[in-house]
């Protein structure tokens, strides 16, 4: 393991163990070193000089972190955590194999392309039978969660292209998990497979550019996906595209200036990291949310600083408690800003915070995807042209 | 049953929160120094258990168990700091105070109640949100407690006004084998900058102030007098001087564009006053000194307090001794001026030695110019004379509530080998 992690030391080593890492939420949760960001670099670099043996519940503790990047946010010396998480995850599961809930995740990607055990045949059940889907050079990825677990987003998805007259392709039963879930708990190896797979797909349909709904899809396209094709000598040439940034480029002034009927309400917003501190994109989906009338009020903790949903990294799959204990705590800052709905960007992160939200048995906010929200807006317009 | 199977036995009984795992034990039994590993071989311990208290009555139970079982008790902030105050030296029980951080502001006296785990920002945070702020803080505030801070003792953002820690707690809560104490004024003086050695301070009363607008003014100096000059000539809230090596890495680091000359930042409450260009910047850079360990991936650090008459006299000496790359942030309080040297380096080479030598070379030359280290922790215990003012009176206090020295034992009381080895060490550096 040591020996593996040595590719890793100069990150490991420029560590300063200066704590300001406390901000993780499965630290603030847990309340032990071994979790947080600092002590599990301290671990790595013991492991490095040869002087402590990872055993099973180090690796438990260290599959704990939602690798949601907050801590690489706060770094002083500006470690690039995020990678640092992923790269050693990868060595840990090369080492002693991927948590259990992870192997099972493994084994349903492989044979149902998706990570939920679900029929591969039913992926796109959520099609309203009057969507027209192209030859178009522009693909929409509906991606796992929003094909089996929140529908309703894709579904939103496909009617505010219809709305605005985009023309778009769709994979139908044949799109394949993008892999980001297995990149997210060290499992590489499958995860390469996909890319190889998807990219295929991509180009036989001759697409240029590709719009996802979920961030984790966008992130692993936008930026694990030109890496490992870097590395494998294959051609990645495509745009990629948060719904979000795509509607607010193709219809986010048709929404503020040409729709009439406004929503009312007060809405916060959720940013997804894998979109936000990952990717970068903070502006577009509050720049939608505004057209459509509602008042954006912020949470305490916002953009760069955002707290995780809880459910990302493969937490949510492994460690239950854990990640809706994370998920509470974003909740109730939520719930603190008096907004009616808690806007997102993200099936994973409508499904985690409905899920927390139904624990904590509260009526409001009324978790959304920014595809409802403009569909929303949409349907408003239409009812008032009735 | 073995004795140490009844203790367990015990701790798990009356503590929720606690861990026996030698993973954890290891994690909590470090701080952020890196000493060459023939020190820290010497220095190495790893602690019997961590117990994570939520009350002053979990406290009252862990003295109890130190004294019944003669173990160790080492409490632990964020153990943010680099003497390694917090390594267990004899093992025992790590204290991790990080549950009991409870704080609470009392707007009409202008003060903060804190529990020993509380963090500095998260108080400054609040205190700002009701229009009033800390007078001091250190500059790991993102992160470091209020009873770490204290028991360190030190300098830090706002000394240059009002001083130091010491001189800004208005009364502590201690416990000790003998019990609970309340102690302000010159008492304070047998805890603040004791790092636990006394007892353990689980409340602390600090002042605040009326908020002002920090506004930040950054000046390219001539150099070090001229930065001198220009400290006396004004009401200065904080001051900080940066060298020209600290401005170049930081420039290359940050992508930033400061003159790199020797460079001033002096923080006033003067409204009328505009921001000067980096100031804001420099400013912002004062939580974050060992951002320069992105250049190492080691950083060599020393940290003198050196009389202001003294100051000029020693830099001068100080850069004529450095040769490669370095860079120097002063700290300016009253009547001292904290000096960080911070040397880029790589602990997995051989030159690491003999950076580490140049840190105990600088801390040397502080002596000679009527310096000492600002902490002494369990590397520097050998100064613990030169640090505190009334070593003799509080050795004896020490004695007295402490005999049989479990209280952090190896800090600011030489024990065993390390001190000596420590001063054959800075002799020959």
């Amino acid at each position: 393991m040591g020996f593996r992690l040595k590719a890793l030391s100069e990150e490991i080593i420029s560590c300063a163990q200066c704590n300001y890492c406390r901000v993780c939420p499965a630290y603030k949760i847990e309340g032990w070193e071994s979790i947080s960001p600092r002590g599990r670099i301290y671990l790595l670099k013991k492991i490095l000089e040869g002087k402590i043996y990872m055993d099973s519940n180090m690796v438990k503790d260290f599959f704990k972190c939602t690798v949601c990047g907050l801590c690489e946010s706060v770094c002083q010396v500006g470690i690039p955590l995020i990678n640092l998480w992923e790269n050693s995850r990868n060595l840990i599961v090369m080492e002693k194999g991927p948590l259990p809930t992870h192997k099972k995740i493994a084994t349903s990607i492989g044979v149902n392309r998706n990570p939920y055990g679900e029929d591969r045949s039913l992926r796109s059940s959520w099609l309203p039978d009057d969507t027209v889907i192209s030859n178009s050079s522009t693909l929409y990825f509906a991606g796992c969660t929003a094909s089996f677990r929140v529908k309703e987003i894709a579904e939103s998805t496909v009617r505010v292209f219809s709305h605005f007259d985009i023309d778009f392709n769709y994979f139908g039963s044949e799109e394949v998990c993008c892999g980001s879930t297995l990149m997210r708990t060290g499992q590489m190896e499958l995860a390469e497979k996909l890319v190889e797979k998807n990219v295929k797909m991509f180009e036989r349909n001759r697409i240029e550019r590709i719009v996802t709904t979920c961030a984790g899809c966008y992130k692993t396209f936008s930026f694990d996906y030109p890496e490992i094709c870097a590395k494998k000598g294959i051609d990645f040439d495509y745009e990629v595209i948060h719904l979000s940034s795509f509607i607010e480029r193709e219809a986010g002034r048709r929404i503020k200036e040409g729709m009439k009927a406004k929503l009312k309400g007060r809405a916060t917003y959720h940013d997804p990291c894998h979109l936000g501190r990952h990717a970068g994109v903070y502006d577009e989906p509050r720049s939608l949310i505004k057209a459509t009338g509602l008042e954006l009020v912020e949470m305490e903790h916002s953009r760069d600083k955002a707290l995780c949903c809880g459910a990302g990294g493969g937490v949510r799959a492994q460690f239950r408690d854990l990640s809706l204990r994370i998920g509470e705590m974003r909740f109730k800052e939520a719930v603190n800003t008096n907004a009616d709905y808690l806007l997102s960007a993200c099936p994973f992160c409508k499904l985690h915070l409905n899920h927390t939200k139904n624990m904590l048995g509260l009526e409001k906010p009324v978790v959304m995807d920014i595809a409802e929200i403009v569909l929303k807006v949409i349907d408003e317009n239409n009812n008032a042209e009735c | 049953m073995k004795v140490m199977d009844k203790f367990e036995m015990e701790v798990r009984r009356i503590f929720p929160y606690v861990s026996f795992h030698p993973v954890e034990r290891e994690i909590y039994s470090h701080d952020i120094s890196v000493m060459p590993s023939s020190i820290e071989k010497m220095v190495h311990n790893i602690c019997d258990v961590v117990i994570q208290p939520e009350n002053l009555y979990q406290v009252k139970e862990i003295l109890k168990l130190s004294k019944e079982y003669s173990l160790p008790v080492v409490p632990r902030g964020s153990a943010t700091s680099g003497y390694g105050g917090v390594i267990p030296y004899k093992g025992g029980i790590m204290v991790d105070f990080s549950r009991m951080d409870y704080f609470e502001i009392d707007e009409d006296s202008k003060t903060v109640v804190a529990e020993p785990g509380a963090i500095w920002w998260e108080i400054q945070e609040s205190a700002l949100k009701k229009g009033l702020s800390l007078r001091v803080y250190p500059t790991s505030a993102p992160s470091s407690t209020v009873g770490g801070w204290i028991a360190q003792g030190g300098i830090g953002v706002g000394s240059r006004m009002f001083g130091g820690i010491s001189d800004n707690i208005y009364e502590l809560k201690v416990v000790d084998y003998e019990g609970i104490k309340t102690v302000s004024k010159d008492h304070l003086k047998f805890y603040v900058g004791m790092e636990g050695t006394t007892g353990l301070i689980v409340k602390s009363i600090v002042p605040l102030m009326e908020y002002r607008e920090e506004k930040p003014e950054a000046v390219h100096v001539d150099d070090l007098n001229h930065a001198i000059t220009l400290l006396k000539s004004g009401t200065i809230y904080s001051a900080i001087f940066f060298d020209e090596g600290y401005i170049k890495l930081l420039n290359e680091l940050k992508g930033e564009n400061i003159p790199e000359r020797e460079t001033l930042l002096m923080v006033k409450f003067d409204e009328g006053l505009e921001a000067t260009p980096h100031a804001e910047f420099l400013w912002n850079e004062r939580f974050c000194p060992l951002r320069l360990k992105k250049k190492g991936p080691s950083l060599v650090i020393s940290e003198v307090l050196i009389p202001l008459e003294n100051l000029s006299t020693f830099y001068s000496t100080l850069k004529k001794s450095l040769k490669g790359e370095h860079a120097i942030q002063i700290h300016f309080s009253r009547e001292y001026a904290n000096v960080i040297t911070m040397i880029p380096s790589d602990e997995r080479e051989k030159r690491y030695i003999s950076d580490w030598k140049k840190a105990l070379k600088i801390v040397k030359l502080g002596l000679k110019h009527s310096g000492r280290p600002y902490s002494t922790g369990i590397y520097l215990s050998h100064l613990s004379k030169r640090v505190i003012e009334e070593y003799n009176e509080v050795e004896k206090f020490k004695k007295k509530v402490d005999p049989e020295n479990l209280l952090n034992p190896g800090k600011i009381f030489p024990m065993g080998k390390l001190p000596k080895i420590m001063k054959i060490a800075e002799m020959i550096s």
